[in-house]
């Protein structure tokens, strides 16, 4: 085989700018399919370490665990890492919330505070079974300050009721006591965030607190892992049957599912979903280029590979031969690949880090960045070597079949059809001799000119498909992170109890920066839409869709505006307010030219627009929940935010809401809430925050949007550039496709041009010739590219179309970038093959018996 | 009458210590009608002064008058179509268009001429050269011979003034190599072409009116053959 790998090398050596081509065009595809796995991997341990900084870094967690079971999960061999957290017990500490009495003290050791995570607020961790941390919870809901370095002498035991032992998990009962109190004295070391809902669930009737090392638990919270992940779930079940009645288990849902188990549909079915196309699309793209390559190179050789046959060489020593080639192309293209990848995608995540906050679900302060994996590292190494591969043998089983004799002579692997073409007149007088030539070529000749036209079609297929995934990708960015309503933050107060308005209010006003606030109270309702009134283009597009009924059941947003703020929106759209205050007869203002999107069992499409007639003015519709009617007063096309584009939203003056809901509100399962905005929203957020807090309001529900806008903004503009960039790469990977193939096409019959030239071709005609072939192959490929692509963008559409919130658009723009980009590559390569040409001496290139 | 003269042709190739002196120094001329064999071993020159002949390479040094006009003194779009209407050149490995057909193959240097193919003269080439069975065939369907003789039909269908034809028969068997020697001597008398063949086959050197030796670039033998009828 020696020799075979020294021919091998040479010839690659002796073609020097196709091999540069194919290294560059591996080169791109590893770098896309490392970027692709190290993103989507890092994304899943990016989420990973979310929710462990959420809920803690376990799969299974039981609850009141007793001594000798906790031993029995120790030593479970299906279990690792069984790491408890001692019970110590409840004592009152007198909460003013009736359902939350106790404070509920645990005990940490070294290994179990590596399970979740404490998040410190003040103060440190405690060291001894003497200092304890609270959480602030037991402030801001039970009323009860203690400060670090308070003592808290407390007496703790077991909760009874009746003959049951309860446990933290079941809610405060009527009439229970504590049972073995004995007494305790903590020094409060440090104050921290209320720990996550798995572990202190919102039924306990304690706030969580932690000391350390407490000996003499009897009772235990345990954090296990499987060894086997996948099985997790069905595991614990077991598990739980072997402990006793009361026990209680809680599963790590999340992380075991980002973790690899396969049964979850959510986001981590979205990062395959998109790993997959991009991986296919990659894989496309690779093989399309490198296999012209290969081809090419290939029957450039088919000479040489004829002589090897003839004197003796097997067909495995040929395909050895391709194979090699393949395999030296890709050891020096991968690394290169590699590290292109991992910088591109390391960078583009770091730029990110802070833009994932609040995305997906998760909030927390884990950074997003590269987790680079030797096993990640190694499948997109192996993608590319099998992609690279199947570029290879695909030419080189057609190099094998072909006789020695059939090589040697040049015959040409591919055969020529005798088809008579009797071009009509018309087209010769139109495209002379040389169009004729050129077209008799390409029918003729059907077979050699299918890899070209192949090749410039999956280019355009190719385009238009990374085009229109991207595109979707944006569209949905721009509707689901960037509808701004303008307000920077918003504080919700969790009761509709008027009397606290104007206390909340002048806090705000105290703030120097705040420029405008206003109190609504904001509900999403259900409501039946009359039919007759539903706008005829929206009745239409539901019918399409199979939808006829979805407006028995709309979602509506209904606001109920301070009354200064509402006034001043009818002036802007020119109403008079007294009009929506007739408390015999209350009105309120329909926001009619929203954007909805409709959800069906199988997909969901959008709709912008006007959703009603005018003439539904003065009509009564029908809230389904609260079982209420309102009417509408009139119509408007401008939200109350100005240029806020939302769903149908009804708005009512505040001083309305008993008339229009009759009852009390304070019974209506909602909130205050107040909308700030500001010059300096992050001083204002921050200055507030602190101000409400001190004033005895639970900030937990302060939300500041602008950060939140700003870095969901970031975030889209991050994708934009993003698929910018992919999409760049691809073409690239197209354009040097596409100049492979046509240049060695053209390098290939160097001879037949030669032998044309010496019966006395011009060459004006001989560039006539290539100008008419570039035209046939651009409007061949053009043909089935455009066809291909727009199948393949409804294909990537409707494989998308879970994630998806746009309806389907033709990727217009991408065809005609293709068609512009397609004549112009063609036409650009033909000069430079042609001027390569020129150069060269005519009876050389007869001469010359090894092309 | 002169229709052809060769003056002082030089052709080198390469530079300093691998200099090749492929021609060194030749003239002769050739008068219209002429039949000449030019021969010599491997290496000495004779398909480059053909193929310098034919305007198809360029000599280093030298001028070709053909029908007086020095043809290296026209640019490449001229030479282009000097070569299309004046010379007929036929290649050991014939060189066909693999897409074209018989007739395609033949009409080719009228066609590129924008000029109407003369169906009469092309049917009397083809059955001159017996290839009226073989009209649609392309290349790769014909045998060698056959190949060959549509590669004169190319080089015989502009009536061009002089035929260059290197080793014709190279690549023929002996019944073949005979039926193309007569086919271009055919030629020769009938059309009045002057024809200039290389050849290493003493037979076909033998029907020559002139036989021109060739070794390391320089002529050194030029003669007459006299024939007895």
């Amino acid at each position: 085989m020696k020799i075979f790998c020294k021919f091998t090398i040479k010839s690659l050596l002796a073609n020097k700018t196709r091999t540069l081509v194919t290294i560059i065009g591996i080169m791109l595809s590893m770098s896309l399919f490392t970027a692709v796995l190290e993103g989507a991997y890092s994304g899943m341990k990016y989420l990973q370490r979310s929710v462990v900084a959420m809920y803690g870094n376990w799969h299974g967690l039981c609850k009141g665990v007793y001594e000798e079971e906790k031993i029995m999960l120790e030593n479970d061999p299906g279990l690792c890492n069984v790491d408890s957290l001692g019970i110590v017990g409840f004592g009152e500490i007198g909460s003013e919330n009736e359902y939350k009495p106790y404070l509920f003290v645990t005990s940490l050791n070294d290994t179990v505070e590596n399970r979740f995570s404490i998040n410190l607020i003040e103060g440190r961790m405690p060291l001894n079974s003497t200092e304890i941390v609270i959480s602030n919870h037991l402030y801001t809901n039970g009323n009860v300050k203690y400060k670090v370095g308070d003592r808290i002498n407390i007496d703790l035991g077991q909760r009874n009721h009746g003959d049951y032992e309860l446990d933290a998990e079941y809610p405060y009962r009527e009439g229970e006591t504590l049972k073995n109190t004995k007494s305790y004295s903590f020094e409060v070391v440090g104050i921290c965030e209320r720990v996550n809902y798995l572990l202190e669930e919102y039924e306990c009737p304690g706030y969580m607190a932690f000391t350390r090392n407490v000996e003499d638990c009897d009772k235990f919270i345990t954090f296990l892992d499987s060894k086997k992940i996948k099985d997790a779930p069905f595991y614990f079940d077991e598990i739980n049957n072997k402990l006793h009645s009361s026990f209680v288990m809680s599963i790590n849902v999340k992380l075991i599912a980002y973790s690899g188990s396969t049964n979850d549909r959510g986001v981590n079915r979205l990062i395959n979903t998109f790993a997959l196309i991009l991986c296919l699309l990659i894989a496309f793209g690779t093989i399309s280029l490198i296999y012209n390559s290969f081809s090419i190179s290939i029957s450039d050789r088919t000479k040489m590979f004829g002589v090897l046959k003839s004197i003796g060489a097997t067909k495995r020593q040929i395909r050895f031969s391709v194979i090699f080639e393949a395999l030296v192309l890709s050891v020096v293209a991968i690394p290169f690949g590699l590290i292109l990848g991992c910088i591109g995608i390391g960078t583009t995540l770091w730029a990110l880090k802070d833009s994932f906050n609040g995305w997906m679900g998760v909030d927390s302060s884990v950074p997003m960045m590269i987790v680079l994996n030797p096993g990640i590292l190694l499948l997109a190494s192996l993608l590319c070597i099998i992609t690279a591969f199947i570029s290879a043998w695909i030419p080189a089983r057609k190099a094998v079949k072909i006789t020695a004799i059939e090589a040697i002579r040049q015959n040409d692997s591919t055969k020529i059809d005798s088809i008579i073409i009797v071009p009509s007149p018309n087209f010769n007088k139109l495209f002379g001799f040389e169009g004729s030539l050129a077209l008799k070529n390409f029918r003729r000749n059907k077979r050699k000119y299918k890899s070209v036209i192949f090749s410039l079609a999956t280019s355009i297929v190719l385009f238009i498909g990374a085009l229109s995934f991207c595109n979707n990708l944006i569209q949905d960015t721009r509707i689901v992170l960037v509808s701004d309503d303008g307000i920077d933050m918003t504080f919700y107060y969790p009761s509709a109890d008027l009397t606290k308005i104007p206390d909340i209010q002048n806090i705000i006003d105290s703030d120097k920066y705040v420029t405008k606030q206003y109190y609504s109270i904001e509900f999403g309702e259900f409501i039946k839409l009359p039919k007759e009134y539903i706008n005829e283009e929206l009745l239409d597009i539901l019918k399409n869709n199979g939808a006829d009924d979805l407006w028995d059941n709309m979602y509506v947003d209904v606001y109920f505006l301070e009354d200064k703020y509402f006034d001043s929106y009818c002036k802007k759209i020119k109403l008079d307010p007294m009009l929506f205050k007739d408390i015999s007869d209350p009105k309120g203002i329909l926001y009619n030219n929203g954007s909805n999107h409709f959800e069906l069992e199988d997909r969901g499409f959008w709709y912008s627009g006007a959703f009603l007639d005018d003439g539904i003015i003065d009509e009564k519709v029908n809230l389904l929940e609260s079982e209420k009617s309102i009417k509408i007063g009139a119509i408007s096309k401008e939200h109350f935010i100005e240029g806020y584009d939302s769903q149908l939203s009804f708005f009512f003056p505040f001083s309305m809401i008993r008339n229009v809901l009759i009852e009390k509100t304070d019974d209506y399962e909602t909130c205050l809430s107040f909308s700030i905005m500001s010059k300096k929203p992050q001083k204002t957020y921050e200055n507030l925050k602190k101000v409400l807090s001190e004033a005895g309001y639970s900030t937990q529900d302060f939300i500041n949007k602008r950060e939140y806008m700003n870095s969901r903004r970031m975030l889209a503009n991050i994708i934009l550039v993003f698929s910018m960039g992919f999409i760049i790469i691809i073409s690239l990977i197209c354009m040097a496709n596409v100049f492979n193939t046509i240049s060695t096409n053209i390098m290939l019959r160097r001879r037949e041009f030669a032998v044309l030239k010496s019966i006395g071709l011009s060459n004006k005609g001989f560039k006539k010739i290539l100008n008419y072939e570039c035209l046939i192959f651009g409007i061949k490929s053009l043909w089935h590219g455009l066809i291909c692509g727009l199948l393949v963008s409804v294909l990537i559409y409707l494989s998308m179309s879970d994630l998806v919130f746009t309806r389907f658009y033709a990727p217009l723009a991408g065809m005609l970038i293709s068609i512009v980009f397609v004549f112009l590559i063609v036409f650009g390569t033909m000069i430079y093959s042609s001027n390569k040409l020129n150069d060269k001496n005519i009876i050389d290139e007869i001469k010359n018996e090894n092309i | 009458m002169e229709i052809l003269r060769v003056e002082n042709l030089r052709k080198t190739y390469g530079q300093g210590a691998t200099q090749v002196n492929a021609l060194d120094g030749v003239s002769f001329s050739v008068n219209k009608g002429e039949f000449i064999a030019i021969i010599g071993p491997s290496g000495s020159g004779k398909s480059t002064l053909l193929h310098i002949l034919g305007g198809v390479d360029k000599p280093t040094d030298g001028h070709v008058y053909l029908n007086g006009q020095d043809i290296y003194a026209q640019n490449e779009e001229q030479l282009a179509v000097f070569r299309r209407r004046n010379v007929g050149l036929i290649y050991q490995f014939y060189n066909l268009i693999p897409v074209l057909n018989v007739v395609e193959n033949i009409s080719l240097p009228l066609l590129m001429d924008s000029r109407e193919v003369d169906e009469e003269r092309l049917d009397e080439l083809i059955s001159l050269l017996h290839l009226e069975e073989k009209k649609d065939s392309l290349p790769n369907q014909l045998s060698g011979g056959q190949q060959q003789r549509v590669s004169i039909g190319r080089a015989l269908m502009n009536a061009p003034s002089v035929l260059l034809a290197d080793e014709p028969t190279g690549n023929l068997d002996s019944k073949n190599s005979q039926e193309i020697v007569q086919l271009l001597r055919k030629s020769n008398v009938i059309y009045g072409q002057t024809l200039i063949v290389i050849t290493h086959d003493e037979s076909i050197a033998l029907q020559a009116d002139r036989v021109i030796s060739i070794e390391d670039g320089k002529i050194i033998k030029d003669e007459s053959i006299r024939r007895g009828n």
